[in-house]
């Protein structure tokens, strides 16, 4: 393991540089919002680049079947985990800090804390 | 999805015919198979089973693009010193209908460019969306509809689909 | 060598999410941290097992990865609604 393998060690260091970005993001933008976009956008390909690198390290092919599992699992539950936390963010009336339009909200009012959360099912 | 069962018997019988049922015979039997499904359209039924396959091939292809172009660009804003960020909250008004294309649209806009999907109207017609990284509204509706483009055509089985003004 | 380097940068992410969880002004904030903590655990437990060569860690790594999103539906179903299950 001391000899540089380009083909697995250039996916590891992208995928671990994305997933500093995105730590540096969550802790640096200004709202939840923001740091939605920073968690669920960059470790998508930052985890894929890890995962990668570790099926070529890894040549099983127990080891590869379940690193797919995980990378496809990842890919379809990062945006809809940042979906769901985002509406209930909002109905639940956590205010954004916008500097352009809310077209959600066209009577320019946010949802107050006392106002009645919906009741319909937003999972089904 | 007749021309998909198509498509794996074609690739089952090259592979009985190579001699071995393996993953690489299958594989070359598959798109053996494929090349002849798109060669008589009209024989087998099969137009729109390839149309659905090449829109499906060029979606992920453009998936792919647009997820890098995105996660450059949500790194370059956070290692900013003063990240222009512009934070807004757009209406889309979808073309997509039910459920499942509307769910597609939304888990794929939150990985696109400058935008996270974040509701629905009550009847399910608008899509809310927060953009950050963008001009304006007019902007973040485009990266929207781009998205839409290309996932039109992977999920209806008209030839053409419909141009909207 | 670039194991080790890509193991304490993933650290690293793990350690300045851990301060969004404790800080998070908001419930909002801590839900998305949370959730984000661990899918950077679950990239940390895939480099320890790439450095260790023990694949049972990567069963691991499913299980969690389930485990954070079962998390996080559970939490914003309960803020929407109220309840968790039916």
């Amino acid at each position: 393991m001391n000899d540089f393998s380009p083909l697995r060690d250039i996916p590891i260091l992208i995928g671990s540089f994305f997933v500093l970005t995105a730590a540096v993001g969550v802790l640096r933008f200004p709202d939840l919002y923001s740091r939605l976009h920073a968690s669920s956008k960059l470790v998508t390909l930052g985890s894929a680049g890890i995962f990668l690198g570790a099926a070529l390290e890894l040549t099983e092919a127990a080891a590869f079947t379940r690193l797919a599992a995980i990378l496809l699992f990842q890919f379809l539950t990062t945006p809809l985990s940042a979906y769901l936390i985002a509406q209930a963010a909002y109905l639940r009336a956590l205010p954004p800090r916008l500097s352009g339009p809310d077209e959600w909200n066209q009577l320019g009012r946010h949802p107050q804390p006392g106002d009645e959360p919906p009741r319909e099912d937003p999972a089904d | 999805m007749r021309g998909l069962a198509l498509n794996l018997l074609l690739a089952v019988t090259w592979a009985l015919f190579a001699g071995q049922v393996a993953v690489r015979e299958l594989l070359v039997g598959f798109l053996v198979g494929f090349g002849i499904l798109a060669l008589f359209p009209r024989a087998l039924g099969s137009a729109g089973y390839v149309r659905r396959s090449v829109a499906t091939l060029r979606f992920t292809g453009f998936f792919l693009k647009e997820l890098s172009l995105a996660n450059v660009q949500v790194a370059l804003l956070a290692l900013r010193p003063r990240p222009p960020l512009n934070p807004m909250i757009v209406a889309y008004p979808m073309r997509l209908e039910g459920e499942t294309a509307q769910t597609l649209l939304a888990a794929t806009i939150t990985l696109m460019p400058g935008t996270v999907a974040m509701g629905f109207d009550d009847e399910r017609r608008v899509l809310y969306a927060h953009a950050i990284g963008l001009p304006g509204a007019a902007e973040a509706r485009d990266s929207i509809r781009r998205v839409e483009d290309a996932l039109l055509p992977v999920l209806t089985r008209r030839a053409t689909p419909e141009v909207h003004p | 060598m670039i194991l080790n380097l890509a193991l304490v940068i993933v650290t690293l992410s793990t350690l300045l999410v851990a301060a969004r969880v404790l800080r998070g002004p908001s419930w909002g904030d801590r839900i998305m941290a949370f959730d984000f903590l661990s899918v950077n655990l679950i990239v940390l437990i895939v480099l320890i097992a790439v450095k260790t060569r023990l694949l049972v860690l990567l069963d691991a790594a499913l299980v969690l990865s389930l485990l954070g999103f079962l998390t996080t539906v559970a939490l914003t179903r309960y803020l929407l609604t109220g309840r968790v299950m039916r």
